[in-house]
């Protein structure tokens, strides 16, 4: 599926339109973000047809759903979450979720991340969520952590570049977690007012 | 795709699925008892379904799928799935539909069989899997093949009203620290009609760009035997940079006779070790010394060292000769 629109403080998750294709193929083929640990697919550069195909492809999928994340009129980047759990599908991944190495350290990461989340558990109610990740992705794991993604798993020695292999990050967060810390700050609509139910 | 055929022991085999035994695994699926642990119990059990699922495995590249027979009977299967064959990493499962052969150890020569073709024929350089932590005898099945823990995801699968965690587990090929120096002298071509030069370790091949297969010799057996740039590469991502000493068969021979470093049994550097030839200057006789002898000290020979060397040092380290 393609995801709708989300609302960030200063970025929005949008429906991912033919006019970002551009974008997307020039990311996949990015080295600085293929290290970063993108998803098979969307990290493999090809024809710009073929780009096109895989949007009509994911516009059908059920079980994933993709944004591009936009900032003042421009598209910066993209998400991809794809369900888990079976029937109950209450668990998501964060396949993919990746910034223009253009507009990285000026906080827009943080703030589409935080509306992604805002998403999967204040507007889906979904019970889990969780990534996988270059161990040495940084700013990723930092921007997990202010979220509340905890370590749960460690694998050793699983993606090989630059003549090394790099460890790999296993991390969830609950809808709990996400209560505790945005319940309150990040709802994204007000309660209500009790004549509302009248 | 699907793997080739795998004899194992206690009359276990894996086999390249057929259409029929698609067919058995996707009704297994449906039961109580084989998917407590695995599945949701429902899928399209149509057989063009089933047919065309069989068919889309076959071609598959990034996955090696086999059934698994029992006493001639196919009774499960098991496969590598999401093989990434860059990283060489592969994601793997083990079946068994038939509940009333639990307990026998099926699946434990399934997971042997699977996990020494990943490491002698595929050269993956790892495997995981996911377990539901309440599935001993699976997760018994991995960890007798060398799997190890190295996760805990919190209440993901759900059964019976309860939630399980899932147990993330990994394995790599064995290995065993290599005791020999680079090797300096020319090493003959595969084929036998020239000699070759060892690479030199320069900064590209550091950088991983590239590694060719080499030939070395056992030093065991004198078989000539194939170091494979995906071993090297192993090698250097370990920071490993001696080349092995011993062929495979060799390895494996030390390894299951208690030999080597890992039963604390070898030296760990160094390369073959010389010895010297002297007069024990005890008893006269001959003794064989690791050492080049300077004639400044006494020389003992193993039985007069044994008398003579302070009682302090008994006991601490391996053997040797005399000294």
């Amino acid at each position: 599926m393609l995801g709708g629109t989300v609302r960030g403080k200063r970025t929005t998750l949008r429906v991912p339109v033919e006019a970002d294709l551009a974008a997307h193929a020039r990311w996949a083929a990015d080295l600085r973000l293929r290290r970063g640990g993108p998803g098979a697919t969307w990290g493999t550069a090809v024809a710009m047809a073929t780009w096109k195909e895989r949007f009509v492809e994911q516009a059908k999928d059920r079980g994933s759903v993709l944004w591009s994340i936009e900032t003042d009129g421009a598209v910066i980047g993209s998400a991809l979450v794809s369900y888990d759990g079976g029937a109950t599908a209450d668990t998501v991944g964060l396949r993919h979720f990746i910034i223009d190495p253009e507009r990285w350290h000026a906080g827009l990461g943080w703030d589409a991340a935080l509306a992604l989340h805002r998403w999967i558990f204040d507007f889906m109610d979904l019970r889990l969520a969780y990534a996988i990740l270059p161990a040495d992705n940084t700013y990723a794991i930092r921007i997990l952590e202010r979220l509340g993604h905890e370590r749960f798993g460690l694998g050793h020695a699983v993606y090989y570049r630059d003549g090394a292999y790099a460890d790999q990050e296993h991390r969830i967060m609950t809808k709990d977690t996400w209560k505790t810390r945005w319940g309150e700050t990040e709802r994204e609509y007000e309660p209500l007012p009790a004549e509302a139910y009248r | 795709m699907h793997g080739p055929r795998l004899v194992g022991a206690n009359g276990v085999e894996l086999r390249p699925p057929t259409q029929d035994d698609a067919k058995r695994s996707a009704h297994w699926m449906t039961e109580p008892g084989p998917s407590r642990f695995w599945g949701s119990r429902s899928a399209d059990l149509r057989d063009e379904k089933i047919e065309e699922r069989y068919r889309e495995g076959a071609k598959a590249e990034d996955q090696v799928l086999w059934s698994i027979a029992y006493e001639g009977e196919i009774v499960g299967f098991t496969g590598l799935f999401d093989i990434d064959w860059v990283a060489r990493d592969a994601e793997s499962g083990v079946f068994i539909g038939r509940a009333d052969l639990y307990g026998r150890g099926i699946a434990s020569e399934a997971v042997r069989l699977r996990t020494a073709f990943a490491w002698d024929e595929l050269r993956l350089h790892r495997v995981h899997n996911w377990i539901a932590l309440g599935n001993r005898g699976s997760r018994r099945a991995n960890e007798k093949a060398g799997y190890r823990q190295i996760g805990l995801m919190p209440n993901v699968w759900f059964r019976s009203g309860e939630w399980h965690h899932g147990w993330l587990g990994e394995v790599f090929p064995p290995l065993e620290p290599p005791l020999e120096p680079p090797i300096e002298a020319p090493i003959e071509a595969i084929d036998g009609t020239a000699a070759i030069s060892p690479p030199q370790v320069s900064s590209a091949t550091e950088k991983g760009v590239s590694f060719s297969d080499k030939t070395l010799t056992c030093r065991d057996c004198g078989q000539d035997f194939v170091w494979t740039g995906g071993e090297q590469e192993f090698y250097q991502s370990r920071g490993l940079v001696n080349e092995p000493g011993r062929c495979p068969t060799c390895r494996a021979a030390r390894r299951s006779s208690g030999g080597g470093p890992s039963a604390g049994g070898g030296r760990v550097l160094g390369g073959p070790r010389e010895f010297f030839t002297a007069t024990c200057s005890n008893c006269g006789g001959e003794a064989r010394v690791p050492f080049q002898p300077r004639g400044d000290k006494p020389v003992y020979c193993s039985s007069c060292f044994e008398q003579v060397r302070p009682s302090a040092s008994r006991g601490a380290g391996g053997g040797g000769a005399g000294h």
